[in-house]
């Protein structure tokens, strides 16, 4: 992107993720807002709201990098202690994706499908993306999670768990 | 102070009813075991087992319940440390340390200095407890909303020892997770952002959005490897180095009892629990120890800080209890009905009329510490085999049993949904160097914060002078001031003789590259 | 699946039609036969240890023995009671899940506050033996001696004391109606809010607040801590004698019943298997006048007392009444 003699880049993943939040908090704010203006509503949740989106419009500019500051090696500043190394690798990221996606569609599918059949799926699944290949390491050990999972939790919790076939 | 016939008559039922102590082993093996399947909190531990209870005299169930208590104190750091899955929201500042240690391969080590942080800090806790019992119990009722927020405030001072590369970043996360800890009925009866879900007119469930934004950045990418670590030589489980982690605790007797005190007050405090204590006690660790910078990197007094205020929390906990009939968190209320069960009303009048069994509880508590010891050793070393099984059969049983972990926290399909939208988001953060800490501290902290700053401007009638009528929350809200100068203070002085040393390093390395080419220059 | 709910939802609209009762009666006379044949689950939707699930636990053994099968507790807590009560709804109307809970005020609450998809006639009451009241109380070394200091000094100065409760609940109901009854304008006070009784309890026992107005039986372990300055029930409290009464201070406001707790299950229940409702109503009533079970819940300092399904029903409908007629002052 080009303004005026300058070129942009424009990282659009923080830009969404940052913009979803402001999002949140502004309709959070709103929200509050509709049910009552009283003080006993709004005394800690505006003030934190307002600052949420000032920080958004400080965050903001980062989204958009000048093209030769993005060709110059990041400067290396302190790396945060807490944040766990994310690998970045085309193959590995494809893993973790993938292992997202069944996690989503187990948690998901409990109530539907049965907790017995989305467990085995997932597990059986999650297993694959770790690379496990043999068939019949993959139908035991996922069948074993399943049991061991299914009745040990059923044994320690007094809720139901929709099951379709155990 | 103490009562010595009573105390005596205490050790009497101590040792009239050993039967009961044969519950001690069992119950602490129940607690360690559910505190360590994540989403299993202390309470929900002692709400499983509480039926069971019933059936045993009276002293043999408190026994038992109070093993299962002190058990699950510990059992939340093994996942903390090995996966970075915090059991409950009482061990998350564990996971700052300990899990960097175990990536290191000192998972041992690590484990090691948690139990003994924990136990050696329990058992301070409850002796401190039979000392002051009772001026305990009368302190604790004075503590009112302004004390609390003041606490909230400490709590959330954590946010400065996260150190992110971008302070804007941590700062937008923060707010973004008190605004998510609010989300639900406010103590003044209004209610926002609940989308119209009932499930969340209570507020979003902590435990399954703080396992999900931690479980994303972590769990996930576990896939990518083949083992949790990596390194083939450091998977090994030895038992000379968990003692190694153990006998390591004893050098840092400042740390522990920094650790306890905070613990203990807050512990003590009804409606509070441990779940800020921890926060509180790593982050006055780290922002007074030499070598804050290595903290959050695998430093051994990170786990030790927040394990000794963990443990320590539950003799204030328990000090409410007994003196008041009151609960200080799930897991006492739990204590409660089970004493109610068998016909015996904690309170006041209880500890008037039955001194002798109030010391007997407290002091089978610190023999229950004491048994931790053993058996918390043979447990993290079966624990630490998961080191040793590839991921693809770890990972699926743990986000199997993660999952349905939140699921016994709701009892419906919302826990685990929370876990899995949190952990999109926790990918995204972490993804774009926001401290996803930050949220998880914003989440556990910003109910507290709301209803405390509320209920103080209520109290006050929007009045600031009325602080001055509240000795106690400014001696609070100095100790903390004095805290921070302090340390900035010596941080300043800090910098100053590392930029002189850096200053003469570099003058060293300039003559010595003059003079000759062989000459390497000394690392700092 | 979509079939059986859709027969069910023609059911409710068909409430107490006598074609629909009719349509049904075949086959519940036959499922009442062998009932029960499983155990049986108990809903609380309260947290472990709570009363309810303190009442129920206790209660257990008894009624265990009346009915012949297990009973299981399932505790459902959560915004305010109403997953509970919708969990407890979405159950087969086929006798194995009844529910133990705070009837009154809470189900009202739910409907009248939180927009809640039920209504209060859905559930049908067996037995409540449990009845609270509010308590006006002060921490037992408090400057103030009797309600009617209270109110003199609030006339003065509607800022002067601080007052503890819980919103949106009964307390507050009749904290407004008797400050309304002696002319002092509620919106004047100094309200703090507290989102549960027993935090409302420690601040009023530890005078953080001068005057805390909360259901009386939670005092009960902190009564020394305590004293007591206008109980709001027309007679005597067996279960707190000491306390002076509402009138004795001077004012005569109209006041809502605090906390009904006990034994209930779905009106549809009730309609579409009568035979299975009425073992139910007979279990119960066996179990609650047992000797051992009064002695062994008194020794708990929990209720007992029999009052039947048509004295429930019309407590909890009556106190429904009430907070639906009140409901602005909650707001």
């Amino acid at each position: 992107m080009r303004i005026g003699r300058q070129t942009y880049v424009i990282d659009y993943g923080h830009l969404a993720l940052i913009t979803l939040i402001a999002g949140a908090v502004f309709w959070y704010l709103f929200d509050a807002r509709s049910v009552s203006l009283s003080v006993n509503n709004l005394l800690l949740v505006q003030p934190v709201a307002i600052f949420a989106l000032a920080m958004y419009l400080f965050i903001l500019p980062q989204c958009f990098r000048k093209v030769d500051a993005v060709a110059a090696p990041r400067a290396g500043g302190e790396k945060d202690p807490f944040a766990i190394e994310v690998s970045t690798g085309h193959s590995d990221i494809i893993r973790m994706v993938a292992l997202g996606v069944s996690l989503g569609l187990m948690v998901f599918l409990l109530d539907v499908i049965g907790f017995d059949i989305a467990i085995f799926l997932f597990a059986a699944a999650a297993m694959a993306i770790c690379g496990e290949r043999r068939p019949v390491h993959l139908l035991v050990f996922s069948l074993a999670v399943t049991l061991v999972t299914i009745y040990g939790f059923r044994a320690l919790i007094s809720y139901p768990m929709p099951t379709t076939l155990l | 102070m103490i009562d010595i016939t009573a105390f005596n008559d205490a050790l009497g039922i101590m040792f009239t009813s050993v039967g009961s102590w044969g519950w001690i082993v069992p119950g602490l093996i129940v607690g360690l075991v559910f505190s360590a399947i994540p989403g299993i909190s202390i309470t929900m531990a002692m709400a499983i087992v509480l039926p069971m209870s019933l059936y045993m005299d009276f002293f043999s169930a408190i026994v038992f319940l109070t093993s299962v208590y002190t058990g699950a104190g510990f059992g939340g750091s093994v996942p903390a440390i090995l996966m970075n899955i915090p059991g409950s929201p009482s061990s998350f500042a564990t996971t700052f340390d300990g899990y960097a240690m175990s990536q290191k391969g000192e998972h041992n080590e690590a484990l090691g200095y948690a139990l003994f942080a924990s136990t050696l800090c329990g058992i301070a806790g409850y002796l401190l407890l039979l000392l002051v019992i009772e001026p305990l119990a009368d302190i604790v009722l004075r503590i009112g909303p302004v004390e609390m927020f003041a606490v909230a405030i400490w709590g959330m001072m954590l946010l400065g020892s996260l150190g992110s590369t971008y302070i804007s970043r941590g700062l937008l996360a923060a707010a973004f997770g008190i605004l998510l800890g609010t989300v639900g009925m406010n103590t003044a009866g209004f209610t926002r952002g609940t989308l119209g879900l009932p499930v969340l007119l209570d507020g979003i469930a902590p435990i399954p959005a703080m396992i999900g934004l931690l479980a994303a950045s972590q769990l996930l990418s576990l896939a990518t490897r083949d083992y949790i670590i990596e390194a083939e030589g450091s998977r090994e489980v030895s038992l000379r180095k968990i003692l190694k982690g153990c006998w390591g605790t004893m050098k840092y007797p400042g740390v522990l009892l920094r650790g306890s005190i905070i613990g203990i007050i807050i512990g003590a405090v009804p409606g509070v629990g441990s779940s800020i204590g921890n926060l509180i006690a790593y982050a006055e660790t780290k922002r007074t120890a030499k070598d804050s910078a290595t903290f959050g990197k695998g430093n051994p007094k990170g786990v030790i800080a927040a394990e000794s205020a963990v443990a320590s929390g539950e003799g204030g906990s328990m000090a409410t209890m007994l003196a008041l009939g009151i609960p200080g968190g799930g897991a006492t209320a739990i204590l409660i009905a089970a004493f109610m069960m068998h016909n015996i009303v904690p309170g006041p009048s209880f500890i008037e009329t039955q001194k002798p069994m109030v010391y007997a509880i407290i002091l089978n508590n610190i023999v229950q510490a004491i048994v931790l010891l053993a058996v918390g050793i043979g447990f993290i070393y079966v624990a630490s085999n998961i080191m040793k099984v590839r991921t693809r059969y770890v990972l699926p049983a743990i986000l199997v049993i993660a999952t349905l972990g939140t699921y016994a926290v709701t009892g419906e399909a919302a826990g685990p949904i929370t876990l899995f939208v949190f952990a999109l988001l926790g990918y995204a953060l972490n993804r774009y160097e926001y401290p996803v800490s930050a949220v998880v501290v914003g989440i556990l902290l910003g109910r507290m914060l709301e209803t405390e700053f509320l209920r103080s401007y209520q109290l006050s009638g929007g009045n600031p002078m009325y602080i001055l009528e509240r000795p106690a929350a400014m001696a609070i809200f100095a100790v903390m001031f004095a805290s921070l100068a302090m340390t900035a203070w010596g941080k300043r002085k800090q910098n100053r003789a590392e930029a002189a040393e850096a200053l003469a390093m570099e003058r060293l390395r300039d003559e010595a590259a003059a003079n000759a080419a062989h000459t390497t220059p000394s690392k700092g | 699946m979509t079939d059986f709910t859709r027969r069910d939802a023609f059911k409710i609209t068909a409430g107490g039609l006598a074609a629909a009762s009719g349509l049904v009666a075949m086959p519940s006379i036959l499922r009442a036969a062998n009932y029960p044949t499983r155990p049986i689950n108990v809903i609380v939707p309260f947290a472990t240890g709570g009363y309810n699930d303190r009442l129920s636990r206790a209660f257990l053994t008894f009624l265990e023995k009346e009915v012949g099968q297990p009973l299981v507790i399932v505790n459902k807590p959560g915004a305010g009671t109403q997953l509970g009560n919708s969990y407890a709804l979405n159950q087969p109307a086929d006798g194995y899940s009844i529910l133990c809970t705070s009837a009154a005020p809470y189900i009202p609450l739910t409907v009248l506050l939180q927009n809640a998809p039920y209504k209060v006639e859905d559930f049908s009451m067996i037995n409540l033996p449990s009845r609270d009241y509010t308590l006006a109380a002060t921490s037992s070394n408090g400057p103030v001696k009797t309600f009617a200091e209270v109110i003199e000094k609030l006339k003065k100065d509607p800022s002067s004391l601080s007052i503890g409760v819980q919103p949106a609940s009964a307390d507050y109901a009749n904290m407004v109606l008797a400050f309304q009854a002696a002319d002092i304008d509620p919106t004047k006070l100094r309200i703090v809010t507290y989102d549960g009784g027993g935090p409302a309890r420690n601040a009023t026992a530890g005078a953080q607040v001068d005057v805390g107005f909360v259901g009386g039986e939670g005092f009960l372990p902190l009564k020394t801590k305590i004293r007591p300055l206008a109980m709001f029930a027309a007679e005597k409290v067996e279960w707190y004698p000491d306390a002076p009464l509402i009138g004795a201070s001077g004012l005569k406001p109209d006041f809502v019943e605090g906390s009904q707790r006990g034994w209930a299950v779905t009106t549809k229940l009730k309609n579409e298997q009568p035979e299975i409702y009425k073992f139910l109503v007979g279990a119960i009533e066996r179990a609650s006048k047992n000797p051992a079970a009064i002695e062994a819940l008194k020794l708990q300092e929990l209720a007992t007392t029999w009052y039947g399904p048509e004295a429930s029903d019309k407590a909890y409908l009556d106190n429904a009444a009430k907070m639906a007629k009140y409901v602005d002052l909650l707001k």
